[in-house]
């Protein structure tokens, strides 16, 4: 024997989905709301105040052992050179600018981590084909697209004839 | 509330401790500055966030001085409504 589901009143159909009346709701009072704003606006104190005791902690200047990168005598005025550094998975691009002479930059897009290369039409930059984000080769500042961080310029020392990478500098 | 309930038929205006309306705009500017206030920290902390990932850390103090400022003044004005409310002897 079966039971039979009592039967209901019709209603609108909106109203089946969303059985909930804003009148039979709880109100929340006012000294409720000030709470609940003190907490949330203690979290997000807590929050700044994490990231930047993190800040302060992490050297956030990555080296290690110098890399060769190029024989100063060698490079030609716009040339590029790709090499690793600081790790062997961390991809870096060498540019010798024909005012500004060798400089070196992390490859890494600071949008998502898309790899930058270097272009010279139509003006030099260097591009990330991802999103089409663009840093300038003089400073490694964005200029266009989504990124809104300078690239990690890496610090070059010239040892004699030799250009070593020695410093990762965010 | 479950499904089916009905509804007690009470309007918010009755549920509400009858205030003035000079008092109801003060108390509505109060609340709103605080949304305000919260909305500047949420957004000091996308700058902090910000930095720590471009690696400037260290730069970061200033803004977590000022959102502690804010959580202060919300923590005294907290405070101070707690003991003017509380019953008197």
């Amino acid at each position: 024997m079966s039971v039979e589901p009592p039967e209901r009143a019709p209603v609108a159909g909106w109203r089946e989905q969303f059985p909930y009346r804003l009148d039979a709701d709880d109100l929340v009072s006012r000294r409720e709301f000030l709470r609940i704003s003190v907490v949330s606006s203690g979290a997000l104190f807590g929050g700044t105040l994490l990231l930047g005791v993190l800040g302060s902690l992490t050297d956030q200047r990555r080296g290690g052992t110098a890399v060769e990168v190029a024989r100063r005598s060698e490079l030609q005025p716009n040339e590029v050179r790709y090499f690793n550094f600081p790790g062997p998975e961390d991809h870096a691009v060498l540019i010798n600018l024909p005012d500004q002479g060798p400089v070196a930059y992390s490859q890494k897009c600071t949008h998502l981590s898309c790899a930058v290369y270097y272009q010279t039409e139509p003006v030099p930059r260097l591009f990330c084909p991802c999103h089409e984000g663009v840093f300038s080769v003089a400073d490694g500042s964005p200029t266009a697209g989504p990124p809104q961080r300078r690239l990690p310029r890496i610090r070059l020392e010239q040892r004699g004839d030799v250009l070593y990478a020695v410093e990762e500098v965010p | 509330m479950t499904r089916g309930d009905r509804p007690s038929r009470v309007s918010q205006r009755e549920l509400e401790p009858r205030v003035s309306p000079g008092r109801r705009a003060l108390l509505l500017a109060a609340v709103l500055t605080g949304v305000l206030l919260l909305a500047i920290q949420l957004w000091l902390l996308t700058i902090a966030l910000d930095l720590f990932l471009g690696g400037h850390g260290g730069e970061i103090w200033g803004l977590a001085a000022i959102s502690g400022l804010i959580f202060a003044g919300g923590l005294g004005t907290f405070v101070l409504l707690r003991r003017n409310s509380a019953p008197r002897r």
